[in-house]
């Protein structure tokens, strides 16, 4: 596999340092020069002192023969333009981004990104994930605006003893499953909610308000 | 025409003035407030502080019901990605990003967004003033136009194609 | 007092670079190979840029790089020593001459350097010198050819 990775600060320094150490080539692009010959001295001569938002030098690269361009500089818009760029001009089979503005996730997805890493929305998640009651999870952005979210219903949620189906929501919000006992379930006309329920939701992020009234309750005694 | 100019550097600060004196409504956008000090003591538009390429921003500076927004910041690829925002959110009637780069000025034409490159303005202009031939490259890229029902972006999954933008 | 009995090397690697200085080169290791009986290594590299593959059918099919290797093997006979030389392809010139003088245990690499201006203006020492100088392990020595002579009736 060959790999180009723009971008020579901490991540893209290791990144390149374990894709070459477990056999793959790679090729890390570095604009800044005496950056780029510090990485060469350490992990030899992998490195291409340019800057791979120009179209050139990612040509230089070889991004015309690569198999994965992976963008790693601190700049979301020029991460988004190096994976754009590799894609449509290079024809490169899949590209991989690091966002760091989570808000700037679904922009890239919907801009045609193929896989998106976010270093702000993995720590967020895993805070999240230590809350287990109260909070709202969110799971996944589905796309500009839209988010896939969970509620982990305690005793004294609003939505207890209720059928999804009957819980008024805004309109373009839904609720999708219910996980309960490890294993996923439709809504069916039957289905009751329970403590201990985890509730999946979808709908446009200004509505996550009244999903959460309506699933967890008003928060902070009010 | 209500126009939303992102960045404030010397084009910027110019064209808001030419455009707000011809009597177009003008919201000018940029990260820093002491870019402003460029605009003349007459400029009677908006001057908002924010990052242009957010979303959130421009929609809360006023810029969702832009006829044209152009973006002229320092960075090619900040213009690029504040444009496709605009494009494919605000929806203005035109919108121009000044990308100083001619392959990545060619290339995002062909990805839909107009861009304007100060590259080949500029060797253009000299080159023709002492009588050579010219680059051949233009000075504004335009993105192909629309054919009908079928949009001028290649790009993407989610959003619907750029062809409702001509208004 | 310096031992006259011990030879200056015993293997030396030879930077063949395909232009005039390599005449230079091959010619003073051969004259200081020839007493001690030292082994002689030409090495030319064959840069490859990243658009290929490091591996792609490049230096063994090329020519140029043949005529480079002839040139330096029939010289150094002509002169009466054998020189092995080898072509190696490579990303950096400079790596590749250092990792080849290791592998082979030598220890002097001799890298002929023709005087050079960048753009017309200063003196370039060419970055893969100062590699070598900087990363191997042996001794290492720089030729450089003799500054062209001033062209006359250029106006």
């Amino acid at each position: 596999m060959f790999v180009v990775v723009v971008g020579g600060g901490k991540v893209g320094y290791y990144l390149t340092r374990e894709l070459a150490e477990s056999g793959h080539e790679v090729v890390l692009m570095e604009k800044d020069r005496a950056r780029a010959e510090q990485i060469t001295d350490e992990i030899g001569s992998i490195v291409v002192a340019k800057d791979g938002c120009e179209g050139i030098y990612l040509g230089e690269a070889g991004a015309n023969r690569a198999d994965i361009v992976v963008a790693v500089t601190g700049d979301d818009e020029d991460n988004l333009v190096i994976c754009q760029m590799a894609k449509h001009h290079f024809s490169v089979p899949r590209t991989i981004a690091r966002v760091n503005n989570p808000l700037n996730e679904p922009l890239f997805r919907d801009l045609g990104v193929d896989e998106i890493i976010s270093p702000t929305r993995m720590i967020l998640g895993s805070i999240e994930q230590d809350i287990p009651v109260h909070e709202l999870l969110h799971l996944a952005p589905l796309s500009r605006d839209f988010e896939l979210i969970e509620a982990q219903l305690a005793e004294g949620s609003p939505a207890i003893g209720r059928n999804p189906r009957d819980i008024e929501l805004p309109d373009g919000c839904a609720i999708v499953a219910v996980v309960r006992d490890q294993e996923a379930h439709g809504i069916g006309a039957d289905t009751v909610l329970r403590p201990g329920d985890r509730v999946i939701a979808t709908g446009r992020d200004e509505y996550e308000p009244d999903i959460r009234r309506a699933l967890i309750g008003e928060v902070g005694g009010s | 025409m209500r126009v939303v100019i992102v960045g404030c550097g010397r084009t910027g600060a110019m064209l808001a003035e030419l455009l707000d004196a011809a009597g177009h409504s003008v919201l000018i956008i940029d990260i820093r407030t002491g870019a402003f000090d460029r605009l003349a003591e007459s400029f009677k538009g908006e001057a908002v502080r924010g990052d242009g390429t957010d979303e959130g921003v421009l929609r809360r500076a006023g810029a969702a019901d832009a006829d044209v927004i152009l973006f002229l910041t320092e960075g090619d690829n900040r213009n690029i990605m504040g444009a496709q925002v605009a494009r494919d959110t605000l929806r203005p009637g035109r919108s121009f990003a000044k990308v100083n780069d001619p392959v990545r000025a060619e290339a995002y034409a062909q990805l839909g967004i107009d861009t304007v490159c100060r590259t080949t303005m500029v060797a253009d202009t000299i080159l023709t003033a002492i009588g050579l031939p010219a680059t051949g490259l233009p000075a504004l890229f335009a993105r192909p136009e629309p054919a009908a029902g079928d949009g001028a972006r290649s790009v993407g999954t989610g959003s619907q194609p750029a062809a409702a933008q001509e208004g | 007092m310096p031992d006259r009995s011990r030879p200056i090397f015993h293997r030396a690697v030879i930077a063949l670079t395909g232009g005039r200085v390599d005449t230079e080169t091959v010619r003073m290791a051969v004259e200081l190979a020839r007493s001690s009986k030292a082994e002689l290594v030409g090495v030319h590299v064959v840069q490859i840029d990243w658009t290929q593959p490091l591996d792609a059918d490049i230096a063994s099919a090329s020519e140029e790089a043949q005529r480079v290797l002839d040139q330096a093997e029939s010289l150094a006979e002509r002169l009466g020593q054998r020189m092995e030389s080898v072509l190696v392809q490579a990303r950096a010139v400079g790596a590749a001459l250092v990792d080849e003088a290791v592998e082979r245990e030598a220890d002097l690499l001799i890298l002929g350097l023709p005087y050079r201006t960048r753009f017309g203006g200063d003196f370039a020492l060419g970055r893969w010198i100062l590699y070598a100088l900087k990363n191997a392990p042996c001794a290492v020595w720089v030729v450089r050819e003799p500054m062209p002579e001033e062209e006359e009736g250029e106006s």
